[in-house]
């Protein structure tokens, strides 16, 4: 018979995410059994790569001498490398290098193959730095001019706007370089919650409760988080602002009250909440009014996820005997079973356009990544090395994050949809549950 | 919770408690007789021998305890299985319809070429068409678009929020395969598109029509229900009361019920 849930932090502290956490607490035994296979991650195929020459800014206005003295390991730091960083990995532009020391010309552009140069200029006036970037075609015309002003700590948003300018002028549609994803680390003592940049950088604490806080969760808006702690000694949800600020807590009167995600269309927040020992779906007014219990089963449901359109949750039931993916309308009618294959699939989200999700998926006693397509009900794993999960999709559709123990610990890495282009993002500790931001911003 | 599981199998009526009740009837007497023999102020001998007489019967308790535990967790598992394999099924049997619905349409474009190749040209000769030969089938002849991709295409359309052209597929799906093993679903997608875009008094309609064409559906409770919230969100509480009452009625198992039942509750409404 089951235990009652009791939950403790020590238990937490070990327990991953979703379904596999919950069954922890429901039936007090963890089994992740791990072995040791070698796969690998699939090339990326880009149809269309436009290359374009980046040299390193020259550090004086465009017309002018500079007059104030700047730095240029600090221009490249903070500037220079996010830059190409981002451009490197738009999956849109491929970096040509020029030949060193020949200036830039059309007709150098044309030897080399490249559509585009970029020109950057870094200068400082007064108290601010000045960045001045234009994209010259291969006829020499300026297709795009931009001028940024700010303190050398914006050089590095300034580089990410700029890519992203590059992005929408050659390609139509808006980059994710300004993105945010937040996790959970224990880098301080304590898991807390934190954020950093689409490509790791500016790693940051938001919240200071000294207690267990994990499995935080974008608004629509990019402008809030929901997560879970146990600061008041049970799990309760909070609501807290993108600068770690305004924080509120939902009080929900039932326990466990994890894997909270807001609604993409109104201010309901679906969670798992559980009575009696038992987990389940409810739905919650973000200000703790109106809860509404969505499923009722004798097994344990976890992992509620939003569908962009608002009106459907994708959900993990352990109905069938092991956890599978399900799919209910918002009212929680209408339920679907999404996953048959293997016999553990947990953390299901949707990519932004409705069509696909992701989630782990335990193949040959590991877990992987499948992404799955709703429409065609075709699916695929993305192989990689240990144990990877919990999956997030960037807003672009494009990127999936995720969290790995391959290096032995667990930290967060990105990759393409199609599992190309890997990156671990966090060195520090251990780092799980990242959700990436849900606009372009 | 070992007395809850007892009760819930005897609720259940999966095997019998009696023994289980009758061991915790003689528990109770036994230590009724054991503080009447010490009321009497009897011998010490006696209120050793009822004491043993305790504790063996407890021992006894303890074990038809474990063995009802054991049952639970069997019988929960079976139930598990059980909905595993209609999962299973059911998901089988969708592949299945799709791929006759394919077979279907083959058969028909095969019929199409036949009845072209017996149709000679107006200009041509009786010569037989050459084996292997071109064969020209007119545009009109060949059979309409298939029909798994008007269905694919408004369900992305819906997944996509475009709600609008989610109908319209939809009802284009419904009105072309009205024989479709799909057509409840689609019938039922076009109500969820219209209470998805709060077109309450649209939704109602679209799902009665669920329930009357299809009334075998696995669809039936969800349009009921929706059908219910719909009248709540018009402000027309007593007739989504009584269309709350009606799921519980007539799908007094389905997960629709439970919310149904919680939606009552919720309104002050005795759903007993």
């Amino acid at each position: 018979m089951r235990l009652a849930i009791e939950i403790t932090a020590p238990h937490l502290r070990r327990a991953p995410r979703g379904f596999a956490f919950l069954l922890l607490l429901f039936l007090a035994s963890a089994a992740f059994a791990q072995t040791e296979v070698t796969t690998t991650i699939g090339a990326n195929q880009a149809a269309q790569i436009i290359r374009i020459v980046v040299p390193f800014p020259e550090l004086a206005p465009s017309a002018g001498t500079a007059t104030t003295p700047i730095d240029s390991g600090q221009v490249r730091e903070l500037f220079f490398a996010p830059l190409t960083r981002d451009i490197a990995y738009s999956g849109v532009f491929a970096i040509a290098p020029p030949p060193p020391g020949v200036p830039i010309t059309p007709d150098l552009l044309k030897r080399i193959s490249a559509q585009y140069y970029l020109k950057l200029n870094v200068w400082i006036e007064g108290e601010e730095h000045v960045v001045e970037g234009r994209l010259i075609d291969a006829s020499g015309q300026t297709q795009l001019a931009k001028r940024y002003r700010g303190q050398a700590a914006a050089l590095t948003r300034t580089a990410h706007l700029l890519s992203n300018e590059l992005l929408k002028a050659l390609n139509g549609r808006p980059g994710v370089f300004l993105t945010q994803i937040a996790f959970a680390s224990n880098r301080t003592g304590n898991w807390e919650i934190w954020l950093m940049d689409w490509d790791g950088a500016n790693q940051r604490r938001i919240t200071f409760h000294n207690a267990l806080s994990i499995l935080p969760s974008w608004s629509p808006d990019n402008e809030r988080m929901v997560y879970t702690s146990f600061v008041r000694g049970t799990s309760e949800m909070y609501i807290i602002n993108r600068r770690g600020g305004g924080r509120v807590s939902v009080s929900s009167g039932v326990a466990l009250n994890t894997s909270a995600t807001f609604s993409p269309v109104s201010n309901d927040i679906a969670f798992v909440g559980s009575v009696r020992g038992n987990p389940d779906i409810y739905l919650i007014k973000d200000d703790g009014t109106n809860i509404r219990r969505l499923t009722s089963t004798g097994s344990i449901e976890s992992t509620p996820e939003w569908s962009p359109n608002g009106r459907q949750i994708a959900f993990t039931s352990g109905r069938s005997g092991t956890p599978q993916i399900y799919m209910m309308d918002a009212e929680g009618t209408n339920v679907q079973r999404i996953s048959y294959d293997g016999n553990w699939n947990d953390d299901a989200v949707f990519a932004p356009d409705g069509e696909r999700i992701a989630y782990t998926s335990r193949v040959n006693g590991r877990f992987q990544i499948r992404v799955a397509n709703l429409i065609t009900k075709e699916n695929h794993i993305i192989a990689g090395e240990g144990s990877n999960e919990q999956p997030t999709w960037s807003p672009d559709g494009q990127w999936i994050a995720f969290q790995s123990n391959r290096s032995g610990k667990w930290q967060v890495y990105r990759m393409r949809a199609d599992g190309s282009d890997l990156l671990q993002l966090t060195f520090t500790s251990e780092n799980k549950e990242p959700d990436w931001s849900k606009k372009p911003e | 919770m070992t007395v809850a599981a007892a009760a819930m199998l005897a609720a259940s009526g999966c095997i019998s408690t009696s023994d289980f009740e009758a061991v915790q009837r003689q528990v109770v007497e036994l230590q009724e007789e054991l503080a009447n023999v010490k009321r009497t102020s009897a011998g010490k001998e006696e209120v050793q021998g009822v004491n043993t007489r305790i504790a063996e019967q407890t021992e006894t308790l303890l074990k038809s305890n474990a063995t009802l535990v054991a049952k639970v967790d069997e019988i929960e598992k079976e139930i598990q299985a059980a909905q595993n394999t209609t999962e299973q099924s059911t998901y089988r049997v969708e592949q299945l319809s799709q791929q006759l619905a394919q077979a279907q349409r083959d058969l028909q474009d095969l019929r199409t070429q036949v009845t072209a190749l017996q149709t000679p040209p107006a200009t041509a000769t009786t010569a037989p068409t050459p084996a292997g030969g071109t064969l020209t089938v007119p545009a009109s002849a060949a059979s309409s678009a298939d029909p798994m991709q008007t269905y694919q295409a408004a369900y992305r359309d819906y997944q996509r929020g475009n709600f609008d052209l989610a109908i319209e597929g939809f009802r284009d799906f419904v009105d072309t395969n009205p024989k479709s093993d799909m057509a409840d679903n689609a019938a039922y997608w076009i109500g969820e598109s219209l209470f998805s875009q709060k077109k309450y008094r649209d939704a109602i309609e679209q799902f009665d029509i669920v329930v009357t064409k299809y009334p075998k559906s696995d669809k039936v409770p969800g349009a009921l229900l929706k059908k219910g919230y719909s009248y709540i969100a018009l402000g027309e509480r007593a007739q989504g009361i009584v269309q709350l009452q009606y799921v519980v009625h007539e799908h007094p198992k389905s997960q629709e019920a439970t919310l149904a039942r919680q939606r009552l509750k919720q309104l002050g409404v005795d759903t007993q």
